[in-house]
């Protein structure tokens, strides 16, 4: 997603920057807790990726079920959060890159190897901002595209 | 969404880089993303915002067609969308006139992106969106 991409009327807003991320676990809202006497993070990017870090736990599922499931999730075009594959299945490594609806991470299924790119988008952001259908088509087309050329969804949560 | 990781940098960044593609590159990457068009236009959906930026490179060097976050659903070879948006510079003649766009929006696209890599810059550049708005509209190349 890039700054200056125009969008039509209804997409335009100015609410207030929402902290609330793609997470189910409700601490979205939360203030990233930084302990006492840690010095404070330099850029913005590596808060960014405190805050992300701390809101995950452990992951659900031992890594070695991941796989399978992920195989039945492609078969079912289902979510990932229904086969418990979630934020918090992910190791987060760095930012890629980040526009005015989200941002996008560089991570790794916890216990693999295989580097992957998160986009998170801010649902209370694009919900206040009438913008919800954009992503949900987004992430509808890309179920469906099944390309050489064209960037392939492994998971949505 | 967990997407694929696309350890090569968008086409944007390669483009500043090197200023301009040599012609067989250009050939290249060009020829990847129409097939990667053609295969979206035959799902019914219409992209609206092919620009260098949203064209990504995979470990191999191959593009990756990325960012849906403006893509349309069931347009069909005869329907429009209505809403006005993309990236100014790449914006088609109809989108400008209010017209709806087609799948042919993409394909005017494909055109300004081909000639963004082998000019450096894409068709009709100014800093000024009315004056570039205009020559969209209406000058010759």
């Amino acid at each position: 997603m890039s700054g200056n991409t125009v969008t039509p009327p209804d997409r335009q807003g100015d609410a207030p920057a929402s902290r609330a991320l793609l997470s189910s676990d409700g601490k979205s809202d939360n203030a990233p807790s930084v302990a006492a006497g840690t010095e404070e993070p330099k850029t913005k990017f590596q808060q960014d990726l405190i805050r992300m870090k701390e809101m995950q736990g452990r992951a659900e599922l031992p890594p070695d079920e991941i796989e399978p499931m992920r195989k039945a999730q492609v078969a079912l075009l289902d979510d990932g959060a229904l086969l418990g594959i979630g934020f918090k299945s992910f190791d987060i490594l760095e930012v890629l890159g980040h526009g005015a609806f989200g941002k996008v991470f560089k991570c790794k299924l916890k216990g693999k190897e295989e580097e992957f790119a998160m986009k998170v988008l801010k649902k209370a952001f694009l919900y206040r901002n009438k913008h919800l259908k954009y992503a949900i088509t987004e992430c509808n087309i890309l179920k469906q595209a099944d390309h050489p050329y064209v960037i392939k969804m492994h998971y949505s949560f | 969404m967990i997407l694929d990781y696309c350890s090569g940098c968008d086409l944007a960044y390669h483009l500043n880089k090197k200023q301009i593609f040599e012609e067989e590159e250009a050939k290249f990457f060009i020829a990847e993303v129409i097939l990667a068009i053609s295969y979206i236009h035959s799902l019914d959906v219409i992209y609206r915002d092919l620009k260098p930026e949203n064209i990504l490179i995979d470990k191999d060097g191959h593009c990756r067609l990325a960012d849906f976050g403006l893509a349309k659903e069931n347009i069909g070879e005869k329907d429009f969308a209505k809403s006005f948006c993309g990236s100014p510079a790449y914006l088609p003649p109809e989108m400008l006139y209010s017209k709806g766009v087609s799948k042919a929006a993409d394909i005017y696209q494909i055109g300004a992106v081909l000639y963004e890599f082998l000019v450096g810059f894409p068709p009709y550049y100014t800093e000024n969106i009315k004056e570039l708005y205009n020559s969209i509209r209406s000058a010759r190349l």
